[in-house]
């Protein structure tokens, strides 16, 4: 019993089989939410902004003396400044899906494109 | 602390004098102590200078490398003050309280299990603890993330964070390897021995 859990194939079944499962659930998640229309901003863990992804904006979100300027521009949101120190926020460029949500941990701010409440039927044609 | 060497193979030398003999041995321990925590924060500043992949919190985790090799070289306890130190002086140059709290939980986390499952892994499937290690990292960083940000949403990277968590420990597990056949024949040590 011992020498199943010590074999190298056991553990590299293991992993793949993991390693699988993950990507299948990316690729789900990912096909599911590709058509993304509005975006959702949290700060301090609660909701303070809807906006719509299909109009070009550019606005600030301010939580204390920490600022993010956020950026929509073609269907996608970005963070394009940020006074943070990480910077993972704006290194994360935009997005269009709620896959990967930009979350700025220092200025506790979240952005979750949300795919469920897309605008009117008419504008996908 | 406790003596893990084999006295020859590091001295390289034989001392009559057991009291001059263990402050030699724990001379050259710290030192080697030192050298390690300073090439992991070396490690550990290359890895921030490369360019970032774009997935947040998806990072190779070079610094692994050497938490692994000191925990073979110089023993469980040794490792556990390096990564400690590692951690707080990365913190102290670039770094916030936060950035402290996701490190040193995803730290402790890897090098919790990293410590139960060496001995059963051995040196030649370092790889299988590296791989757990980066798991259970991750694991540690996403649950800081959930309760930093307080919004359970972040739990959406978990399936990417254990798929990076495998390839990059797998990487790590490799280089980890090599590393130890190479400094074998410098070092020889006794602490962990390879299992059969």
């Amino acid at each position: 019993m011992k020498k199943i859990f010590t074999s190298n194939t056991f553990w590299i079944i293991l992993f793949l089989v993991l390693a699988i499962i993950s990507t299948i659930i990316i690729f789900i998640m990912q096909s599911a939410n590709t058509v993304g229309k509005t975006a959702e901003i949290y700060s301090d863990n609660k909701l303070i902004k809807t906006v719509s992804l299909n109009k070009d904006d550019e606005f600030t979100i301010k939580n204390g003396d920490n600022y993010n300027i956020i950026r929509i521009r073609n269907g996608k949101i970005s963070v394009c400044e940020s006074n943070c120190k990480n910077q993972i926020c704006v290194k994360q460029g935009e997005i269009d899906n709620s896959l990967l949500p930009i979350v700025c941990v220092p200025n506790r701010l979240v952005i979750r494109v949300d795919s469920s409440k897309q605008e009117g039927i008419d504008a996908e044609i | 602390m406790t003596l893990k060497f084999e006295t020859e193979t590091v001295t390289g030398m034989t001392i009559k004098n057991t009291e001059r003999k263990k402050n030699n041995i724990n001379l050259k321990k710290y030192a080697a102590m030192a050298i390690l925590t300073s090439v992991s924060l070396i490690l550990f500043t290359v890895e921030a200078a490369l360019p970032p992949i774009p997935i947040q919190g998806v990072k190779i985790g070079f610094s692994n490398i050497v938490t692994l090799v000191s925990m073979v070289v110089l023993g469980k306890r040794e490792a556990f003050l390096i990564l400690v130190m590692r951690i707080i002086l990365a913190s102290v140059f670039a770094g916030s309280i936060l950035s402290f709290l996701f490190s040193i939980v995803g730290g402790v986390m890897a090098f919790s299990i990293m410590a139960l499952t060496i001995n059963v892994f051995g040196r030649k499937k370092i790889w299988i603890t590296s791989v757990l290690g980066a798991i259970f990292h991750n694991a540690g960083q996403l649950a800081v993330a959930i309760f930093a940000t307080g919004t359970p949403a972040v739990s959406i990277y978990a399936p990417i964070l254990l798929l990076s968590a495998i390839v990059t420990g797998t990487i790590i597990g490799m280089v980890t390897t090599a590393l130890l056949a190479g400094l074998s024949t410098a070092v020889k040590s006794k602490t962990i021995r390879d299992k059969k």
